[in-house]
């Protein structure tokens, strides 16, 4: 079955890897400072991406 | 006899399993089935299948999600009561992460917008009520924190089996 990517999904995959990468980044750097501090680098993304989906998704 | 610990971090553990299975089965259909079955309908009734789809599917679907979350939650907080923090929960932290930020998607964007889009469809198929201009937003707005779910999801179900055989991973 053939698959074409639209827009919808070039996001997705986009900010799905971003927020991967931003939340076990955060585990990762929380296991090695032993500080859980790191795992605000997730909790970030995840803000921004809803700050995207209301005020940059306009159209 | 199990002691009461080690029985109720297992019935958690199936509900947290059981809920899970529904709500990623249903995001699955909603991502990967729905649009190709929408696909092959004839545009006069595409509103109609999409209310009948929607409408039921997505009460399962944030219920389900509502289920996993809070049984996991419970589970991870018994847990880290009980045998404290290490390295070793490292894996199922990240996974939690994750499933949290999808769970947070399913109610404050994914839900948020797909009943107002269910009550214009349903107002316009009874009424013939036009469809508001921002219900394309709406539907588009679900969609991205649909397919950013989906794509969670496979990181998200890594880590958390990884918690039981990749300990080793975060060294």
């Amino acid at each position: 079955m053939a698959m074409k990517l639209d827009q919808t999904w070039q996001a997705g995959i986009g900010w799905g890897v971003l927020l991967t990468i931003l939340t076990v980044g955060g585990v990762w750097l929380a296991v090695r400072m032993a500080s859980t501090a790191a795992l605000g680098l997730g909790v970030l993304g995840w803000v921004v991406f809803m700050a995207w989906l209301e005020k940059g998704v306009t159209k | 006899m199990a002691d009461a610990t080690t029985t109720g971090l297992a019935a958690l553990r199936w509900l947290h399993i059981l809920f899970g299975i529904t709500w990623i089965g249903l995001l699955y259909f909603f991502n990967f089935v729905q649009p190709r079955i929408l696909k092959a309908i004839p545009d006069d009734q595409k509103k109609r299948v999409t209310v009948s789809i929607l409408k039921p599917g997505l009460w399962f679907f944030r219920y389900a999600a509502l289920g996993t979350w809070l049984a996991g939650v419970i589970y991870l907080g018994w847990w880290w009561n009980t045998a404290g923090w290490s390295v070793g929960i490292a894996s199922i932290v990240a996974g939690g992460l994750l499933g949290t930020f999808m769970f947070l998607n399913v109610w404050g964007v994914i839900w948020r917008n797909q009943k107002k889009n269910i009550a214009a469809l349903e107002a316009n198929l009874a009424s013939g009520a036009p469809m508001p201009p921002e219900a394309a937003l709406w539907v588009k707005r679900a969609t991205f924190a649909s397919r950013t779910n989906t794509i969670l999801s496979f990181p998200m179900l890594f880590f958390m089996i990884a918690q039981s055989h990749l300990g080793g991973v975060w060294g």
